[in-house]
């Protein structure tokens, strides 16, 4: 039977059991009233399922007035649905002997009649007990309680008492045997914060969560932060860009979607810079986005943000990123988480930043704080949300400060930023510590942060020095000289031997010319013989022709011998 | 003439709610039929109300538990509950000598 309370029926995998009794167990003041009324208001307003509330300690009256603040509207709901049972003694009555409580199960089995209710509480049974002042007759009493829930096809609640811890009063320790399930709710002090605790104590019949989580009691009523999926957690190989190219390339592409990014680094370092760029790249992929300041107003970081060129303003406007802040004493960390939890689920929000968690255990307890942020990395993870968190890390180069040691663990992709001092400057590194799933560069970045954006750069090392800030800008502008030296010089040899070639070729002009002219020469030199030559033999010829001379064939001989 | 105001005969009148033959009611029961034959000079009006036969009334007439006994008449209205086995403590209770 779901109780509807945010986050508790996943404890127990869809909520208490049916007609059966459910005992709810803690100190005074820890919400054993809330928890209960809660559970029959949601299910009368959203089960349509009717139920009765029998208040042996306090009024009927006072417990619709004190819970004015949520928005139940239970006077409303008081004439339709719900029926409230004052059921204190009146304190002029005298005890006169034992008793029972037939007479009151029997009143209530008329109202069960008339309302066909499903759900009945029993706000506070040991004052009603206590006037037993008999052990055995208590426990006999409650079992009957028990019985008769069963056969009237009724869900049960039943508050009580506890000592200062969580443990019952002995009197009452037969309770928990008695029950199908148990509700321990306890509230202690941590530090100078309150904390309220809740724990599915045993629930027979069941497969259920045993361990200690979170809750709150709000203008929302109980809140319990505990995100305990049944279903796998989806898996995403799509990768989700942190808005700052050269990271993305650093990581090969992005961090995957649903992954959780811690930032880690001192104050100043640009944690926030990078959750808002971030952010701002989500808004601008058109992405649901959710910036959650611990430390800063939303005038401030949208203010701040401004000078290093990222501007959230009209990401704001349009309604795709919500900027959140905490004030320190307005809601309990708990409170908080809870409500960041439920904003993501109405907005349907895709990236999340959380700056810084470490304001958290200021105000929680370190233990408290991780186990939240656990929590709601548990809950992001499996809605898909890629969420970016920062923690601030001590000044030495210790990763992190006490404060947030487990924070990494819960990380997927873990930056972390420092500051490199060199000749009077403090220049801002960016290393990847781990990313889980992703090939990622171990090289250290110098982060560069101006107007126009956040932006990555090379870092030189030289000499077993890695340098920054100016003597990587000298560095670079040596490089450049150099590099530009070194293009003049190319250049003045490509010209010097582009002339030696044009020289060259010139002279081979010029050689060519000299050569066919001789060629000439020697062509017409040899023309001018060859006639000459048969001027000469045609003389001959004639002349032998003349005289018949013998030596005829001869002649030709003679010419080729020539 | 003014009922209360005759001699040693005074009127009271009380409700018992029981719940069928529970051990405590059927005690209850004895406990005030001893109480009235101890008291010859009082009259005592009694009326029995079982609550499983009529819970409407348990529930408008706030009954939690049972036994409970309730002093309607003399005013103001006097509350017991229980089986009644202390009977001098319930006399007293009631102002009855």
């Amino acid at each position: 039977m779901p109780t509807g309370i945010s986050g508790f029926d996943a404890l127990l995998g869809g909520g208490l059991p049916r007609n059966r009794t459910t005992l709810v167990v803690g100190g005074p003041g820890c919400g054993k009233t809330l928890f209960a009324l809660e559970t029959l208001v949601n299910g009368a307003r959203i089960d349509g399922e009717p139920g009765i509330f029998i208040a042996f300690e306090e009024s009927a009256q006072s417990i619709i007035t004190n819970s004015a603040s949520i928005g139940w509207d239970l006077p409303a709901l008081a004439k339709k649905r719900l029926f409230f049972l004052d059921a204190r003694l009146p304190h002029t009555a005298v005890m006169g002997g034992e008793f029972d409580l037939l007479g009151l199960l029997s009143s209530v089995e008329l109202k069960r009649k008339e309302l066909g209710a499903t759900r009945v509480v029993f706000d506070g049974i040991d004052i009603l007990l206590g006037f037993l002042d008999d052990p055995a007759a208590e426990r006999r009493e409650m079992y009957r309680l028990s019985e008769w829930l069963g056969d009237q096809k009724l869900t049960g609640l039943v508050t009580c008492k506890a000592d200062d811890g969580n443990t019952l009063l002995a009197r009452h320790g037969y309770l928990q045997f008695l029950a199908d399930c148990v509700v321990e709710l306890q509230h202690r002090l941590v530090g100078a914060m309150p904390q309220r605790l809740l724990r599915v104590a045993k629930c027979r019949g069941l497969a259920h969560a045993t361990g200690e989580v979170p809750f709150a009691l709000s203008d929302r009523g109980v809140e319990v932060v505990s995100y305990h999926s049944a279903q796998p957690m989806p898996i995403s190989t799509q990768k989700v860009s942190t808005g700052i190219d050269r990271l993305d390339s650093m990581l090969s592409g992005g961090v995957y979607r649903g992954a959780a990014v811690l930032v880690s680094g001192s104050s100043g370092t640009a944690k926030s810079t990078i959750a808002a760029r971030f952010i701002e790249a989500a808004a601008q992929r058109g992405e649901q986005s959710l910036y959650v300041s611990f430390d800063e107003s939303e005038g401030q970081v949208v203010r701040n943000l401004a000078s290093v060129g990222i501007r959230l303003g009209p990401h704001l406007k349009s309604g795709l990123l919500e900027v959140r802040t905490k004030h320190r004493i307005e809601v309990s960390p708990v409170e908080h988480v809870a409500r960041i939890v439920s904003r993501i689920e109405q907005r349907g929000v895709r990236c999340l930043v959380l700056d810084p968690v470490s304001a958290l255990a200021a105000f929680a307890s370190v233990p408290m704080a991780e186990e939240l942020i656990g929590h709601l990395l548990d809950f992001t993870r499996s809605r898909g949300v890629t969420v970016l968190y920062t923690t601030l890390a001590g000044l030495d180069e210790g990763l992190l400060d006490e404060t947030s040691r487990g924070l990494p663990t819960l990380a997927d992709t873990w930056i972390h930023l420092s500051y490199v001092v060199q000749n009077g400057e403090r220049n801002r590194a960016l290393t990847i510590v781990k990313s889980r799933g992703v090939g990622h560069s171990n090289q250290v970045r110098e982060l560069v942060l101006s107007s126009r954006g956040v932006t990555l750069s090379d870092v030189y090392s030289a000499g077993g020095q890695v340098l920054m800030g100016t003597m990587r800008w000298q560095k670079e502008a040596e490089e450049r000289q150099v590099r530009s030296l070194k293009k003049l010089a190319a250049g003045r040899k490509q010209r010097e031997a582009l002339l030696a070639v044009a020289e060259t070729n010139a002279h081979i002009a010029t050689l060519t010319h000299q050569l066919a002219g001789r060629e000439e020469a020697v062509r017409e030199y040899s023309q001018d013989a060859s006639a000459a030559a048969s001027h000469v033999r045609d003389q001959g010829n004639d002349e032998r022709r003349l005289r018949r001379s013998d030596t005829e064939a001869k002649s030709p001989r003679r010419m080729r011998t020539r | 003439m003014r009922r209360d105001a005759l001699p040693r005969r005074r009127r009271c009148v009380l409700r018992l709610y029981v719940a069928g033959t529970s051990p405590n009611s059927v005690e209850a029961i004895a406990n005030l039929a001893e109480i009235k034959k101890r008291l010859p000079g009082v009259h005592l009006h009694l009326e029995i109300i079982d609550v499983f036969g009529a819970p409407s009334r348990g529930l408008t007439d706030a009954i939690l538990v049972t036994p409970t006994l309730i002093r309607v008449s003399p005013r103001p209205a006097i509350r017991i509950v229980g089986n009644l086995r202390d009977l001098d403590l319930v006399m007293r209770s009631l102002e009855l000598p």
